[in-house]
């Protein structure tokens, strides 16, 4: 559902994404990838969880070497395509290449293709992958011969990647023992430990606090710059594809695609995509007391364009026109809704701008608000 | 060495260290059979007269309650092991480090026979504790009564934690997953001869005890224990290793589908 009219905008960005991905080798290609899980019959006192669909029809392709974030809120779909991605989740139909190996054909697992492809993949997903009752090196020599390095390998590629993820000194301390973040970064050693071709991260910051996620991403773009710097033979690098809720995350990757029920509305960088809603955004509260102006009619009154999001939050741009008289009639109309006593924001949009005027829903997800995220996410939750 | 026997060597030892660092979990492994084996022995010793057990058909001498119970509680221990192994697919799926063996190239049969391997190592040293400590009761052990009970337990317990790693594949939850393994593995054990012999059941109860898989390496220890290495016969190896080979390559065939292997 397109609420202010940016949507013609962002399918040319779309399509000039995807033909500019067959230029270069690619580490993504899906085509026509559904998913729906199955629902659940009412039992005594538990009620029926209808089938939901989490996938209906995504085509994206990934140039190797790209950081690419999978945004939107949960539910979106965007875990169930990280999951098959990493050959752990089959989808019901489609295609998907992952490094240049069709790892599903028809909604069919090609079993020939997972070993090698999972052999040049490292995935960490919500909750950190590691023994609790082991220590940090423990659990890397584990996933170090999970990978089929050798002992010597494993020992010269643990004290590298804990140096580049500042975990040298952890490295003995049993995982149990960790804090939040270092814990992550930990579980992103797991990830990067044999070197892998690809990085796939399912909402990797989950849980942790402002800082501990500034550490990680700080960690993450040091162990990709290294890693640019190793690369050899023209591999083009490491390929990251992240999803995330949060639009910060998003914000650092060099691609941003924004995903709402199983669905891909956006795709392109994130400047692009904020540009597309012009340099500056209104943003304000609904009318909360009968009689009082309406801040969405009055935006409208003025020729702006509105999307109110479902629990209030009304978001207004000006519309494709000169920048210059775009910015003109955003702050007129805001200094309205002042003068009507309306508390307004005003300022450059942000990738949540773009995903609320793509889709009228706010990025934080209605659902998880009214606390039904997290249980739409645990019934997706398996296969 | 091979990618998958990397991976299972790996994992053996992480499972390994795992039960080092759970002395909780060692000393109930231990304990609890070896409670159950003096509580048994002295309360019932008395009531019980019992030939020893040459097989099925059982020789002319005397041999104590507490002698006859060494080769069940030595089972017991196995099926409590294969319980725990088993479960720890669970806690390894809620931890999350279940994930990074799925996403890495490393074969389900490296994982099954971990979980398989260790469990049968550790219920292996858990019940040679138990058969160590079986001369109080009047056994006589040699070596290679002690090896050939030790194979017993080991394909017990390769063969239970195989089923269990099936079931476990399936249920989310420890609590259920332990309410169903003891639905069906009490009785098995019961019926295994562990607690009274074959010869002296009921016609019916003797059909059951000899279709549970379990009885035939029960029977195995027993008479290893009892009888000597020597009078054990084909049979209990074959249809012992069978139920280990079985157990295991169902474990294997569950979780290799569930990978899309």
């Amino acid at each position: 559902m397109d609420h202010l009219g940016v949507s013609a905008m962002v399918t040319t960005m779309m399509m000039s994404n995807q033909a500019g991905a067959t230029d270069g080798a690619l580490a993504v290609v899906a085509r026509g990838v559904k998913k729906t899980f199955a629902g659940t019959r009412a039992r005594r006192g538990v009620a029926a969880v209808p089938a939901r669909v989490a996938l209906a029809g995504v085509d994206l392709t990934i140039p190797q070497g790209q950081w690419v974030a999978l945004l939107g809120p949960n539910g979106s779909g965007k875990s169930t395509l990280l999951k098959i991605l990493a050959t752990v989740a089959r989808p019901d139909e489609g295609d998907v290449s992952v490094l240049g190996r069709a790892v599903v054909k028809g909604g069919v697992l090609s079993a020939g293709e997972l070993s090698v492809v999972r052999g040049e993949l490292g995935v960490a997903f919500q909750s950190a992958a590691l023994d609790p009752l082991l220590t940090v090196r423990e659990n890397l020599r584990t996933a170090a011969a999970l990978f089929a390095m050798s002992a010597a390998h494993a020992a010269e590629a643990i004290s590298r990647v804990a140096e580049s993820l500042g975990l040298t000194d952890r490295l003995d301390q049993r995982v149990s023992t960790l804090s939040g973040g270092l814990m992550r970064r930990a579980d992103l050693a797991r990830a990067l430990l044999h070197g892998p071709r690809m990085l796939l991260l399912d909402e990797p910051t989950t849980g942790l606090d402002i800082r501990a996620r500034e550490e990680f991403f700080t960690a993450l773009m040091e162990a990709r710059r290294r890693m640019a710097g190793e690369a050899v033979g023209g591999g083009g690098g490491l390929t990251i594809v992240l999803s995330t809720h949060q639009m910060e995350e998003a914000q650092l990757a060099q691609r941003v695609v924004l995903m709402h029920e199983g669905r891909v509305v956006a795709d392109d960088s994130p400047d692009k995509l904020r540009r597309a809603l012009g340099r500056t955004v209104i943003r304000c509260g609904e009318r909360v007391e009968a009689g009082a102006p309406d801040p969405a009619e009055v935006l409208r009154g003025m020729g702006l364009m509105v999307t109110v999001q479902p629990l209030g939050e009304v978001l207004a741009r000006a519309g494709d026109e000169r920048e210059e008289d775009a910015t003109r009639r955003v702050r007129a109309a805001a200094d309205r809704l002042i003068e009507l006593g309306v508390a307004v924001q005003v300022a450059p949009p942000t990738l949540g701008d773009v995903y609320m005027a793509m889709t009228g829903r706010s990025l934080a997800g209605e659902g998880e608000l009214a606390g039904e995220g997290e249980s739409a996410k645990k019934r997706g939750g398996r296969r | 060495m091979s990618a998958g026997v990397m991976a299972l060597r790996s994992l053996c030892s992480r499972e390994l260290t795992r039960f080092s660092r759970q002395p909780a979990r060692i000393v109930a492994s231990i304990g609890t059979p070896a409670i159950i084996w003096v509580v048994l022995a002295s309360g019932l010793g008395g009531s019980f007269m019992l030939r020893a057990m040459g097989g099925e058909g059982g020789s002319a001498t005397a041999t104590s309650y507490g002698a006859y119970l060494v080769a069940g509680m030595a089972a017991m221990s196995a099926v409590f092991t294969s319980i725990f192994a088993a479960m720890s697919l669970i806690e390894d799926r809620a931890e999350g480090f279940l994930q990074a063996v799925l996403v890495s190239p490393a074969p389900s049969w490296a994982m099954v026979g971990a979980k398989v391997f260790s469990a049968a190592l550790v219920a292996a040293v858990q019940s040679g504790v138990i058969i160590l400590a079986s001369p109080l009761a009047g056994v006589g052990l040699d070596v290679a009564s002690v090896l050939v009970a030790l194979a017993g337990v080991a394909m017990m317990a390769l063969g239970i934690t195989g089923l269990g790693l099936a079931l476990a594949w399936k249920v989310n939850s420890t609590s259920g997953f332990h309410g169903v393994m003891n639905l069906v593995l009490m009785p098995m054990l019961l019926l295994s001869g562990a607690f009274f012999p074959l010869s002296g059941a009921s016609a019916v109860m003797a059909v059951l005890m000899k279709i549970n898989p379990l009885t035939w390496p029960s029977e195995l220890i027993r008479t290893a224990l009892l009888s000597g290495a020597g009078s054990t016969t084909v049979w209990q190896w074959v249809l012992s290793a069978a139920f280990a080979v079985l157990g295991a390559g169902l474990g294997l065939l569950v979780m290799g589908r569930g990978r899309g292997e």
